[in-house]
């Protein structure tokens, strides 16, 4: 039996007896961060801090027993803009070893120092980021609203100039991503005491995933540009969950209030298709299903004013740990080592966010100016890489080994307000975040390039 | 353990069944104001009182919440609701508080100037028919502003009691020179300007106090900005004893350029300038040693031991203090005696002498990764 012959038997095994072994992957769910922002411009240029004040249509969504200040009926939408993303990473010197087990790899092609690059970027989007319509009954205040959740589309790309999975070979990987979760929500709100709000939030959410990512592989003659070459993981799913935000809102005194909402976001089951496009005699194809848990949110903040100021101090911590049943036990440069899913472990621990932000207001004669600006500190959803059977030395510098470090955000904002009717713009300026590892051999640097948001928005009241 | 759905159902019916209790006052504001215009005053009223209770304040823009404001005139209403019941005088006074918050130019101007002229009518009629005129609620009475008596301006006194504002004290002129010049000269510049100041309230022409003044101020600058030198000179060390060399260079230069001929700065910049050299001979030496032993290890990896050994040998004279470079030797060394058995027992040797000195310069169990097992075992028995 030929040596080719004996690998294409194992290569088979593995696809057909575990369908664990599927290009799902960390890579697509580390190239996008969960639009997670509070709705709203006036929120966002508070830092995004409004989990304590509450005080407008938005809070449907932010706190929504906050909905039980307002007293006339109001509709609120909100138009954001987000400029393109990305992360660009490069590490030179990457200790390659070939772990292919198959006795007919070639004599001194067991060891290599290999160059990675790698680039996520998330594509700009424009969108009606929220819409809401309150209201208030004698007892009780009612609203509905629509909100994106997550509106993201990322490329991903990256090449490795050898991969110890593919006898030292050169092999990239491309493609692109698009997730998309609208929530359509129903809020109560009411008071409990003269001091107490409660309000809840029932929402449908509305998720869809659509991805295509390829990884192809050095083949003799054939140029390395072409994509899917090797194998190919594809994603199409909508789906319907059920999701719920509480909240509590108590006004200490007249210049102070405390509030904390919880929301919970429902899981999708997602299928993905990976097939083997090049195997001997013809497409391999293995579906498996993976767990998208949308990660839920505990938030609480403080709000003081006095005199036409108000400075508003959000803390929320965000359980990103729920997304790692994603996983399926295999990322794209690791195709053909049979690892099981318990064994290639992955990381994503939860994140601490921090907003802070203050607004002062100016009553003249006509209208209300209002000026705003604050600071942000975003945790990120990244995956770390956290165990391998063997490859450690390969997989760590790739994904790294901790906890990627947060994002800070810079927002500024104004608004003016006639009558009823309420226009307000925020501008969220997200700074570059650079890491940089070097070792005697390794150089790795990963940077998080700078971003930035525009936030527009409005309030009717009736 | 209770579903999500019957929690939510019963935080929905908690909330669908509790009264309204603890309104805000801009909604006890609202709702009062509404039942006052439909002819319910009874309920209107009681509203009302409980916005007050929030808001005391008729305010043409009271703030709401958000960014909102509103016209909040709770005592018109209370106003209107005495108005029908024939209660003149509190009408009036209600009417009066809505007038401190400017409900003439509010939205409501012209139902106020159509109601005052009743309500002053109301007023009058009532008062001439309750002789003497009972008040069951007593308006405020407005409150004369006091009459202020500005005394004339007092002479302030100087710094001694010796100081009179006669014009012609000679005498206590030059007393008071005295004490300013004593004060001069005791570094006192508060108090000698003081002194010369109350020369010059006695006698605005006075020469000597002028010239005074003038020593003061050039005598004060001038102890500033040694203060300031110094301080900054102090700037300059605590950066050179922080390492940060670079932060103590900028600063001495800018010192050199305010001061250009002081010894001590020229000094500072000296020592500045021999402790940047040092860190840059310590630098290169560093770097001069890292590319060496990079340049070991990818021949190592790269599998060419004879090129790792030359280059090992070439470094060795320029980082002597490398463990990697002693310990990839011996790792070459090693390679070579397992691959060629000519003069193995040689570079068995050597290995063994590279791998001593590799761990006499470092105890490191943190060793690199790949290295043969068999290449490992020679160097924990060396």
């Amino acid at each position: 039996m030929s040596k080719f012959l004996c690998f294409s038997i194992v290569i088979v095994s593995i696809l057909v007896c575990s369908p664990l072994f599927a290009i799902t992957d960390e890579e697509i769910f580390r190239a996008f961060s969960l639009n997670l922002t509070t709705p709203g411009a006036r929120a966002m240029g508070m830092g995004g801090a409004f989990i304590g004040r509450a005080d407008d249509a938005t809070a449907a969504e932010t706190n929504p027993a906050g909905l039980t200040i307002l007293s006339r009926p109001e509709v609120s939408f909100e138009y954001r803009h987000r400029d393109s993303r990305s992360v660009t990473t490069k590490i030179s010197n990457l200790p390659v070893e070939n772990l292919d087990g198959s006795a007919h790899v070639p004599p001194g092609t067991d060891f290599a120092l290999a160059d990675f690059n790698a680039s996520d970027s998330l594509n700009s989007v424009d969108a009606l980021g929220f819409v809401s319509y309150v209201h208030p009954f004698e007892s009780f205040t009612l609203g509905f609203s629509r909100h994106e959740l997550i509106d993201v589309e990322a490329n991903l790309s990256g090449d490795v100039t050898a991969s110890p999975f593919h006898f030292i070979e050169p092999n990239a990987f491309s493609g692109s991503s698009k997730i998309k979760d609208v929530n359509y929500g129903l809020t109560v709100a009411g008071k409990l005491g003269e001091h107490i709000s409660l309000g809840g939030t029932l929402k449908i959410s509305d998720f869809s995933i659509k991805s295509d990512i390829g990884a192809r592989q050095f083949v003799p003659g054939k140029p390395l540009e072409q994509f899917g070459d090797h194998f190919t993981s594809v994603y199409d799913n909508d789906s319907v969950g059920v999701g719920l935000n509480v909240g509590f809102l108590a006004n200490v005194n007249s210049n102070v209030s405390i509030g904390a909402v919880y929301k919970y976001d429902p899981s999708f089951q997602l299928k993905t298709v990976v097939t083997n496009v090049d195997f001997p005699g013809g497409p391999q194809v293995v579906v498996t299903n993976v767990d998208f848990n949308i990660p839920d949110q505990l938030g609480v903040g403080l709000s003081v004013n006095a005199a036409g100021f108000t400075v508003n101090f959000d803390v929320v911590r965000v359980f990103y740990s729920q997304l790692e049943n994603v996983q399926a036990g295999f990322s794209l440069f690791t195709h053909l080592l049979p690892f099981p899913k318990d064994q290639l472990v992955f990381k994503v621990d939860d994140g601490t966010d921090v907003h802070v932000g203050g607004e002062y207001l100016v009553r003249g004669n006509q209208a209300v100016l209002a000026f705003r600006g604050g600071y942000y500190r975003q945790s990120r959803n990244l995956f770390y890489f956290r165990s391998a059977p063997s490859a450690q030395n390969f997989l760590s510098p790739i994904f790294g080994t901790n906890k990627p470090s947060s994002i800070d955000h810079v927002t500024v904002g104004g608004g003016v307000t006639f009558s009823h009717i309420e226009f307000d713009v925020a501008g969220d300026i997200s700074l570059e975040n650079e890491l940089v590892q070097q070792s005697l051999l390794l150089n790795k640097s990963e940077v998080a390039h700078r971003g930035f948001e525009l936030v527009v928005s409005s309030v009717v009241r009736f | 353990m209770i579903s999500w759905r019957r929690f939510l159902a019963l935080i929905a019916a908690i909330l669908l069944t509790v009264p309204a209790y603890g309104l805000e006052w801009y909604k006890a504001y609202e709702r009062g104001r509404d039942r006052i215009k439909n002819g319910n005053c009874s309920e209107g009223q009681d509203l009302i009182f409980e916005a007050l209770q929030g808001n005391p304040r008729d305010d043409l823009k009271a703030p709401t919440y958000g960014t909102q404001n509103m016209e909040y005139f709770p005592h018109y209403y209370l106003a209107l609701c005495a108005f029908q019941a024939k209660k003149g005088a509190d009408a009036a006074r209600y009417l009066r508080e809505a007038e401190g918050g400017r409900i003439a130019s509010s939205k409501l101007a012209s139902e106020y100037e159509a109601m005052k002229p009743q309500i002053d009518a109301m007023q009058k009629e009532q008062q001439q028919t309750t002789k003497p005129p009972v008040q069951t609620t007593k308006p405020p009475e407005e409150k004369k502003p006091p009459v202020v008596v500005t005394p004339p301006p007092e002479k302030k006194p100087g710094p001694t009691s010796t100081v009179d504002a006669k014009p012609d004290n000679a005498l206590l002129i030059k007393a008071i020179l005295k004490q300013t010049r004593d004060a001069l000269s005791e570094r006192r510049y508060e108090d000698a300007k003081t002194y010369a100041n109350s020369i010059l309230r006695l006698d605005p022409a006075n020469r000597d106090a002028r010239n005074l003044l003038s020593e003061i101020a050039g005598k004060q600058a001038e102890e500033l900005q040694a203060n300031e030198k110094q301080q900054k000179i102090r700037e300059v060390q605590n950066a050179m004893d922080a390492g940060n060399q670079e932060s103590a260079e900028r600063l001495a230069l800018a010192l050199k350029v305010q001061y250009p001929t002081d010894p001590r700065i020229e000094s500072l910049l000296k020592q500045i300038q021999s402790s940047r050299n040092s860190q840059v001979d310590v630098q290169k030496q560093e770097e001069a040693r890292k590319n060496v032993e990079r340049d070991v290890l990818m021949a190592y990896y790269r599998g060419d031991y004879g090129q790792a050994i030359r280059a090992a040998n070439l470094g060795l004279p320029k980082a002597p203090q490398s463990w990697r470079l002693h310990f990839f030797l011996g790792c070459s060394y090693a390679a070579l005696s397992m691959l060629d058995e000519n003069g193995s027992e040689d570079r068995l040797r050597l290995a063994r002498e590279s791998f001593r000195r590799a761990r006499s310069l470092s105890l490191t169990t943190n060793l690199p990764p790949y290295i043969s097992p068999k290449i490992l075992e020679i160097y924990k028995s060396s």
